[in-house]
């Protein structure tokens, strides 16, 4: 089955995460015959939200120029997106949990990422950092 | 986000209206900075209108509960929606947060 696709880019601006968040639940709600819930469409929101701001506030190239692109493709099985920024990224494998002990003010990004998708993995290249995500569909 | 601020005795409630997210949150930090440098110490922010919140929201919780424990103060939740409920519990926040249905039953517990 082919893939559809929706993208969307916009400059380094905090005021675009409105629109990232509405065009993340049309996205999801759009979806036919895969039994979308809710709590899928808010999971997707949440997770779409701390990857585009995680690429705006933390990414340490990210001038206001800064071209962030956020893809969404409609798979057989999942909803795959790929947030893409020009900063050097992270490793996911050396973030580590916050430390719910001593409830830290920061930190809680990928974990909250971790949590609201089935698949998330990052990707290189040398001029951008992008973010790939999946939720999986129920049927 | 919109935040307006009421009192309840001695108690101030901020009610925040919108979504609580890298983009609103340091309105709400600088706003409990304000209030504390009027020495108001006692506060409840009301969730009862927000339907979002991110990490950059639960950071400036923490960071504005924080600040106000070392002024002698506290900082309690009223109202928080199932999906606002919902991240608070995941990041375990409840546990250092008191939280409670509504923002009288909040700032009467002061």
């Amino acid at each position: 089955m082919e893939s559809r696709q929706v993208i969307l880019k916009f400059s380094n601006d905090l005021d675009y995460l409105r629109l990232v968040a509405g065009v993340s639940r049309l996205v999801c709600q759009a979806i036919k015959g895969k039994n979308i819930q809710e709590d899928f469409v808010d999971a997707v929101e949440l997770a779409v939200c701390e990857a585009c701001s995680n690429a705006m506030v933390h990414a340490p190239y990210s001038a206001p120029s800064a071209e962030i692109v956020v893809i969404f493709q409609v798979l057989q099985d999942r909803l795959m997106i790929q947030v893409r920024d020009p900063g050097p990224g992270f490793d996911l494998d050396h973030v580590s949990l916050p430390d719910f002990e001593a409830h830290p003010e920061t930190g809680y990004g990928i974990y909250l990422i971790k949590s609201m998708m089935d698949e998330v993995e990052n990707l290189k290249d040398e001029k951008h950092h992008t973010l790939v995500m999946a939720k999986h569909f129920l049927v | 986000m919109l935040i307006t601020d009421e009192k309840i005795g001695d108690v101030v409630v901020l009610k925040l209206k919108g979504r609580l997210d890298a983009s609103s949150a340091p309105k709400l930090k600088e706003q409990v900075k304000s209030l504390i440098g009027n020495d108001r110490h006692e506060l409840v922010i009301d969730f009862a209108e927000v339907d979002f919140i991110d990490s950059s929201g639960l950071g400036v919780l923490v960071s504005s509960h924080r600040s106000v424990n070392r002024a002698g103060g506290d900082i309690r939740l009223s109202a928080l929606q199932d999906r606002v409920r919902a991240v608070v519990e995941l990041t375990r926040l409840h546990y250092v947060f008191e939280i409670f249905e509504d923002a009288v039953t909040a700032a009467e517990s002061f």
